[in-house]
């Protein structure tokens, strides 16, 4: 019988043949970790006198930062440091600051992302690397005991296949994707794992890609597979660490169901406020007047991001009355940005922009954004539930970058379509 | 692993923060969940935490758990004695996290949609029939594969993980 992308990847990392609902444990490729260390186990290792399995493949990501309540503050990411030469892990498998960036970008810049593999990431938005034609799982709370195996329980989830046509137009990128498939799916996602299928995936960028993948756990699916096609593979071309082997989904593969999708119907949503469950379509929120808007962290801050929201505030100014912050998600796409002169652009036009990292999506962090009470945010970054970037009488809507940098332009919620030519 | 107890009967697309309010993150994120597990369902049905029993189930619809809770909830959920969430699907982080802190959230589409608020089931999750008592009546289900059952059993992950790798995890300094 024919198998799913899924069951494909879960049978070799568990060395059994496997259909959904089979339990199993499977062979991880890469843990990817982050500078917030108090949400796993960190110290089990030291305190039991237990080894990585494989220190090799532990990777961190120096991204949410010098925010001490919630973490360790810049001061004490010696902290890990020491911890990655006690357990022999190499220290360019540390992105520190220099070359620092979000913990669900850096190991695709560093060829640690290979299709056809299992790939862990501790922090929530994992799934985001299903991009690759990987099975990408948040582990939260249970990564030490991961690093400390090597392999991870899985229960066979059931997949739906989301078949894409047609073409995705421009100013719509993966947020709106991913929004509109909550929408019209919510009550039929959940648990499952999403694998697309379709000529219309040629016309997604990887970037829009992992932006749509990125919105699995608001979507409460377990992951999303993305086919490894020419532009992975491109992606990969002199990158991928290893030899690897896509994995394809059999034509007789079994699905719960199938969705068709035509992307030239797509359009930018707007989430919230203040809630992610609230989305409706951008003419709904258009006219509320913003105080801030916000690029950046893995939801927005990746290259074709950028390079829309440069496009639409080239020659433009920010109103104002508004602030307009931009973290690029990694130091590459940072260089990149500034190689095509996006930053140039950003800065002529009033925004500012951050060092890499979860920027203001983590709790407003440093970043000149930090909302205060009653101020409204329009921002492409992760959540948008009260207190997420400053004060928790802020509110706060979702919306991709080409709206944010419309609303900046125009002071209020605003369609960037009269922008992008 | 048997189960036994009073069933508390729940609708479909019920999010985490239907059962505890995320205004008591702070309580989870400091590890006070004997304290966070006083607010459960508090704006629903305040009695609740006076009513429920150690061993009683939560028998949930579609699309159990969504939404931001870290660990917090199942926390509180194993505080008040719930042994089970048995449910007609889960949202992803839910069921994962549920299972890893060894509180057993299982997917039984049919038999949560025959059981009613009140009812007493008997349930091996092992086996292919779950007694519905106080009905007399028996309803076919599909058995839990052992591999979780195991991981439930040893009291979650971390337990587990300690097993297999022939240590005897010491405590945790920190909470969270």
């Amino acid at each position: 019988m024919g198998q799913t992308m899924t069951e494909k990847i879960l049978s070799r990392a568990s060395g059994k043949t496997v259909k959904a609902g089979d339990f199993g444990w499977a062979k991880v490729h890469v843990v990817s970790l982050i500078d917030s260390i108090h949400f796993y186990d960190f110290e089990f290792f030291d305190r039991n006198g237990v080894e990585v399995w494989d220190p090799t493949r532990i990777l961190f990501s120096f991204d949410h930062l010098m925010y001490p309540q919630f973490g360790l503050g810049v001061a004490k990411l010696k902290i890990i440091r020491d911890w990655c030469e006690r357990h022999h892990v190499p220290k360019e498998n540390i992105f520190d600051i220099g070359r620092h960036g979000i913990s669900h970008q850096t190991p695709a810049e560093d060829g640690w992302v290979l299709p056809g593999t299992v790939y862990i990431g501790a922090d929530t938005q994992a799934a985001t690397l299903g991009a690759f034609n990987t099975f990408a799982l948040a582990t939260l709370g249970e990564t030490a005991y991961v690093m400390a195996t090597g392999d991870t329980w899985f229960l066979a989830p059931k997949c739906v296949r989301v078949n894409l046509t047609g073409e995705l137009p421009r100013g719509v990128l993966g947020k709106d994707i991913y929004m509109r498939l909550m929408k019209d799916l919510g009550g039929k996602l959940e648990g499952r794992v999403i694998e697309f299928s379709g000529p219309g995936i040629a016309t997604m960028p990887l970037d829009v890609r992992m932006a749509v993948a990125n919105g699995t756990p608001h979507i409460g699916a377990l992951t999303m597979v993305f086919p490894a096609d020419r532009i992975v593979l491109d992606y990969l071309e002199g990158r991928a660490r290893e030899p690897f082997e896509p994995v394809e989904a059999d034509a007789d593969a079994q699905y719960e169901a199938v969705y068709e999708y035509d992307l030239s119907t797509f359009e930018p949503l707007i989430s919230g406020p203040d809630d992610p469950t609230r989305i409706g379509p951008l003419n709904g929120a258009a006219g509320t007047k913003v105080d801030a808007g916000y690029i950046g962290s893995c939801s927005s801050g990746r290259l074709e991001d950028l390079a829309l929201a440069a496009k639409v505030l080239k020659g433009r100014k920010v109103d104002p009355s508004v602030r307009l912050v931009v973290t690029p998600i990694s130091t590459e796409v940072m260089k990149l940005a500034a190689d095509a002169g996006y930053l140039s652009t950003f800065l002529e036009a009033g925004a500012t922009v951050t060092s890499p990292g979860c920027g203001a999506c983590f709790y407003g962090n440093q970043s000149p954004i930090h909302l205060e009470d009653g101020q409204t945010c329009i921002t492409g970054s992760v959540e948008n539930w009260p207190g997420r970037m400053g004060s928790n009488k802020a509110h706060i809507y979702l919306g991709n970058a080409a709206v944010v940098a419309a609303s900046a332009v125009e002071g209020r919620i605003a369609d960037p379509a009269k922008y992008l030519g | 692993m048997l189960l036994s107890g009073r069933v508390w009967k729940f609708g479909d697309n019920l999010r985490s923060n239907y059962f505890i309010s995320g205004k008591y993150d702070p309580l989870g994120r400091a590890g006070k969940f004997a304290e966070m597990a006083t607010h459960v369902l508090e704006d629903v049905d305040p009695t609740f935490v006076t009513r429920v029993r150690k061993g009683d189930i939560l028998a949930v619809g579609h699309a159990f758990g969504t939404g931001k809770h870290l660990d917090g909830p199942v926390n509180a959920f194993k505080e008040l004695g719930i042994s089970a969430v048995l449910g007609k699907s889960f949202s992803a982080a839910w069921e994962r996290d549920s299972i890893n802190l060894g509180l057993p959230s299982l997917v039984y589409e049919g038999l949560v949609e025959q059981l009613e608020d009140g009812d007493t089931l008997e349930l091996d999750t092992g086996a292919t029939v779950a007694r519905i008592v106080n009905k007399g009546v028996t309803v076919p289900v599909n058995p839990v594969p052992d591999g979780i059952l195991e991981i439930v059993d040893a009291g979650g992950i971390a337990e587990f993980t300690a097993r297999r790798l022939g240590i005897v995890n010491k405590p945790r300094v920190a909470a969270h």
